[in-house]
């Protein structure tokens, strides 16, 4: 994120292995001042973005926009390809996959925003400017470590030991587990939960309804890791009607 | 209410008297099992009894005979032929019996009294030996004859009096018949030393008996193994019961529930069942996913190809793309929703205490507005089934009256217990459904809020009855006297 943006830069790379909606999002793009250079094949986007030398300042991408579903190499691993490579453009999802699982591990391989495609063109240029205004995703501002019972939370590198073992989560679920046991026994709503989870690294979420079912499917992925390292795991306890806490350690 | 009123609304099934259960039957089987020994017995008891009495009454008989038969020759004989009588009572001999005779000559005989009563022994079977007289004479007054012969000379005493003797077997008494004689008067005493099969002293005689031990033991053995198959197969459809109440492919597998050979064909049917119907809930959900992932697609496109045309033409356009989306959307949710009902774990829990945490949980969501939630909760209702889709009911139950209710305006929930079954009812203060969409409010992209509202498809209340009819519950609507909507939940209480 250290890069130094051109303002007069506003090149942009697309890729999409669907003609039709590149060809359309390029000419809206463009429309809306932007300039696009448009792959439909993630290969040929990938050998164009590491390429060397690289291409002058002047017409460098400042972002690529990915297509998630792609034959050959899928958005995340162009993403994983031009981050090994040392390429550090924000990067940012407009797919129409929506589980909940995919928007955390593009974060957790670094996009900045995660947009459904299906959404207004208004809106997904909206998200296009805001990642270009190179927001920090929201970050712990605590540093250590922090054990609670049998867990213990290293902040800076996201790990969590439970019992000694490790359970590996994505960073939103650390970021969940982190809020929790930052208070254990206390109640914290599926609200607030939902914004700890939407706070990470995306600008905005898409779309409000459905907040409690995204939480709970979270939770479950969190309890299910927990329960592999630790069949008697059941710290994590649900408030009917509320949210969820963290059972204190007795 | 009209039955057009009630939406949902499902006939409970008829569940089998617990006359017929397994328990009972086993229980019947082990009384039964009881009974028949018993019955035997009283039987058995009872012939034997009869069986002696009578033997009882030939002996007794035979001892008046004998009695009766020695009389004539008895009358006339004199003293100097009582040595014969042993001889001619030798014909008399009988198994176990023993026959003393006795005489008593008269006072005007001038003959020394003999004995307590003055009877003298003068033959017997077996014959005594001189020197076993003192013994002999012993044993008849240990047997009470000398003291029963009165000083008449006449009537018989048919007997049947066991009579115990100091070191030796009980004796039975069987008859005494005095007689007279010429110079006195004659005593035949009869007796038998079978004293203790005839007098049912000893009752276990029969049951001693190595045949009837033999079957005793044999029904006894039938016995065991008829309850040991029987509570086998009871213990195995028990553990089917739980292994089906908790039914996932984490579960415990039917088969290794399964301790009778027979039902592992019908276990590993079922451990199949199961597997497929986690196979089901996957594709359901990756199907969803895939389909929703293709029409958005399009979507997108087309989103993008209007937003290049001049704004004012194309309004309708982006409405009707915005509605689409949201069917997608739905649609997408639903089919989600489905697979999840599919793959639910399901335990007793206790449904008052989650309702009272839901409440107070929602009442802090709502901040000031707390007295909006009224809750009335019968405590102590537990529910099969899982805490989490109970607790999305009671959400989309009620946001829904909320969203129905006026500013203001209450939602209450109210849990109560009704036979068999429990009620949640969530009754709102609204202005209620009109009649002709009321059974129709559960179903699928139904939405009785109006079109130009907020975006709405009508998912909460299909996921209501999908998640209650997954517990086994049924679920209907009515609009209430006061106005108002109220859903009843009906869920079976375990």
């Amino acid at each position: 994120m250290s890069q130094v943006l051109d303002k007069a830069n506003r090149n942009l790379v697309l890729v999409d292995d669907d003609p039709l909606f590149l060809r359309a999002l390029a000419a809206n793009l463009t429309a809306a001042g932007f300039q696009t250079v448009a792959f439909s094949n993630p290969r040929e986007a990938l050998a164009y973005l590491t390429a060397v030398p690289a291409p002058d300042a002047g017409t460098a991408p400042v972002a690529g926009i990915f297509d998630w579903n792609m034959p050959g190499l899928d958005g995340l691993g162009l993403l994983s390809a031009i981050r090994a490579a040392g390429k550090h453009m924000p990067v940012l999802f407009l797919t129409s996959l929506r589980e909940p699982v995919y928007e955390e591990l593009a974060l957790d391989h670094g996009a900045v925003d995660f947009v459904e495609k299906s959404r207004s063109p208004a809106i997904i240029l909206k998200r296009v400017e805001m990642a270009l205004a190179d927001r920090v995703p929201h970050q712990p501002e605590v540093t250590g470590t922090l054990t609670v019972g049998d867990l213990v939370l290293k902040i800076e590198t996201k790990r969590a030991m439970w019992r000694n073992q490790e359970v590996k989560l994505s960073l939103g679920e650390f970021q969940v587990v982190w809020r929790l046991v930052r208070a254990p026994g206390e109640d914290v709503s599926y609200r607030e939960l939902y914004d700890e989870i939407r706070g990470i690294g995306f600008v905005a979420g898409p779309g409000e309804e459905g907040y409690r079912d995204n939480v709970r499917a979270m939770i479950k992925r969190i309890r299910g890791k927990f329960i592999a390292v630790d069949p008697q795991f059941e710290q994590l306890e649900n408030y009917a009607g509320f949210g969820y806490r963290w059972r204190p350690p007795t | 209410m009209p039955a057009s009123a009630i939406a949902g609304a499902r006939r409970p099934e008829d569940t089998p008297g617990r006359l017929r259960s397994l328990s009972f039957m086993l229980n019947l089987l082990a009384v039964l099992f009881l009974l028949l020994p018993v019955l035997l017995f009283v039987t058995f008891n009872q012939l034997d009894r009869d069986r002696r009495a009578l033997a009882l009454a030939t002996i007794r008989d035979s001892g008046l005979l004998i009695g009766a038969a020695l009389q004539p020759q008895l009358a006339t004989l004199q003293p100097a032929q009582f040595g014969k009588l042993q001889s001619d009572l030798a014909g008399f001999a009988g198994l176990h019996r023993r026959v003393t005779l006795l005489y008593k000559p008269n006072r005007a005989a001038g003959l020394a009294v003999g004995g307590e009563a003055g009877f003298f022994y003068v033959a017997g079977i077996p014959a005594v030996v001189p020197g076993a007289l003192a013994a002999e004479r012993q044993r008849l007054a240990d047997m009470g004859v000398l003291s029963r012969l009165g000083q008449a000379c006449s009537g018989n005493t048919p007997l049947a009096e066991r009579v115990p003797l100091p070191g030796e077997k009980a004796e039975l008494l069987t008859s005494v018949s005095p007689s007279p004689g010429p110079n006195g008067c004659w005593a035949v005493v009869v007796s038998t030393d079978s004293a203790d099969e005839l007098t049912l002293a000893d009752q276990r005689a029969d049951w001693a008996r190595p045949e009837i031990q033999a079957a005793l033991a044999l029904y006894a053995a039938m016995a065991l193994i008829c309850l040991w198959i029987f509570s086998r197969a009871r213990a195995t459809l028990l553990a089917f019961r739980r292994a089906a109440l908790s039914a996932t492919e984490a579960g415990p597998s039917f088969v290794a529930q399964t301790a009778i050979p027979e039902l592992v064909p019908l276990a590993r049917e079922f451990d199949q069942m199961v597997a497929r119907l986690g196979q089901a809930a996957a594709t359901l959900r990756q199907a969803a996913e895939e389909n929703a992932h293709a029409l958005k697609g399009r979507l997108a496109t087309i989103r993008q190809l209007v937003a290049a045309l001049p704004e004012s033409e194309t309004v309708a356009i982006v409405a009707a793309l915005d509605r689409l989306d949201g069917v997608v959307r739905s649609a997408r949710q639903l089919d989600t929703a489905t697979a999840e009902t599919l793959e639910r774990k399901r335990r007793e829990f206790d449904l008052s205490a989650l309702v009272e945490a839901f409440c107070r949980g929602y009442r802090m969501t709502l901040g000031d507005a707390t007295g909006r939630l009224g809750c009335e909760v019968a405590p102590g209702v537990r529910v099969h089934g899982d805490e989490e889709m109970v607790e999305v009911v009671l959400e989309n139950l009620v946001e829904n009256a909320f969203g129905f209710t006026p500013e203001r305006g209450r939602v209450t929930i109210s849990l109560g217990r009704e036979g068999a079954a429990c009620e949640l009812r969530v009754a709102d203060e609204g202005s209620g459904v009109d009649p002709d969409l009321l059974p129709h409010i559960f179903d699928r992209y139904v939405s009785t809020r109006s079109l130009e509202s907020v975006p709405h498809y009508g998912i909460g209340l299909w996921l209501v009855r999908q998640n209650v009819t997954a517990m086994g519950g049924t679920v209907a609507a009515r609009n209430r006297a006061g106005g108002g909507l109220e859903v009843v939940v009906k869920l079976p209480v375990s």
